[in-house]
């Protein structure tokens, strides 16, 4: 038997089929997890992320206009959560970096940062607009186009945050290698 | 495609397509959350404690009408007659209508005034009524 579309799904699910959405959730969970665990590098992050946009997909599925691209749409909605958990935990680390600074301590990176291992800890390092763009490049394997459809980001900007992004993937971990 | 754009070794690239496991119960705990926000969302859009805004926008708008059908013989606790809205209408309809058609009023101060102000000679007395002629004219 041929498995219902995401689209007819959706279409159970705002005709009152709540446990319809579970559907869903088997579909696109994987690939959201290694999205939002390469993005937020850590398993407690990812799995908030991945709650938060799911609920916010569920919330807004009957408003949602784009119903043979279910995928996308949350991949966008994942997107930016990342986004803006990265930003509130850059202003976090900072707010840290600056009361360590007052009281003439060094700012230390936590356990979870420490423990994370080689290819996470490289990814880590990168500028947010690189590790997202070779992230859903490399991890999700998708094209240029649908990656900006994706972020909002133009074609040749994403080709250009790829190759830099790659560039220095490779030196931070060639680095690591070298020093372990 | 991504063979054409060889900037990651496929140890690296292999290691980025592995899956992540979140624990097991993940995607439970998704639907979980997803059926607490049903739960929520329904009691959020159940009226609670009042009557729907419909029906007390109809019931407010049945009174409005009777009020103003019943006012006409509504009578005032002194015994006079207490004015309606209608009658309260009339009246600023008719004043208003007194006020567009009376005669303009022309006061020679302040025409004197105005000459002051621009320098003009101030109009004589005839010309101040032919004036206002002109006006009444317009």
């Amino acid at each position: 038997m041929n498995e219902p579309s995401d689209s007819a799904v959706v279409q159970r699910v705002i005709a009152g089929d709540l446990e319809a959405f579970a559907l869903l959730v088997d579909r696109h969970h994987a690939r959201m997890a290694r999205y939002a665990f390469h993005l937020l590098g850590s398993d407690a992050e990812a799995e908030e992320a991945v709650q938060d946009s799911f609920v916010r997909a569920y919330r807004s599925l009957s408003t949602y206009a784009e119903r043979d691209q279910f995928g996308a749409w949350i991949m966008r909605i994942l997107v930016n959560r990342c986004r803006t958990r990265l930003v509130r935990d850059k202003r976090r680390e900072e707010t840290a970096a600056a009361w360590l600074r007052e009281a003439d301590q060094t700012f230390e990176p936590s356990d979870e940062l420490a423990n994370r291992d080689e290819l996470s800890n490289a990814l880590a390092q990168l500028p947010n607009e690189q590790r997202e763009a070779v992230v859903l490049r490399y991890a999700d394997e998708l094209g240029y186009d649908e990656i900006s459809s994706i972020t909002g980001a133009k074609i040749s900007a994403l080709k250009m945050r790829v190759k830099r992004g790659c560039e220095r993937l490779r030196a931070i971990l060639e680095a690591s290698r070298a020093g372990s | 495609m991504l063979d054409r754009e060889p900037f990651l070794s496929d140890d690296v690239r292999a290691r980025l397509r592995a899956p992540v496991d979140l624990g097991a119960g993940a995607r439970a705990r998704v639907m979980q959350r997803v059926r607490e926000a049903a739960a929520l969302s329904r009691v959020a859009t159940r009226p609670r404690g009042m009557a729907r805004p419909s029906v007390l926008g109809a019931l407010l708008a049945a009174s409005f009408v009777a009020a103003i059908v019943s006012g006409g013989t509504r009578s005032a606790s002194g015994g006079g007659e207490q004015s309606t809205l209608a009658d309260t209408i009339a009246m600023h309809f008719s004043t208003a209508a007194e006020v567009v058609t009376k005669a303009p009023v022309i006061d020679r101060e302040r025409f004197v005034a105005v000459a002051d102000e621009t320098r003009n000679p101030a109009p004589s007395p005839q010309e101040g009524r032919r004036a206002a002629k002109q006006i009444r004219r317009d």
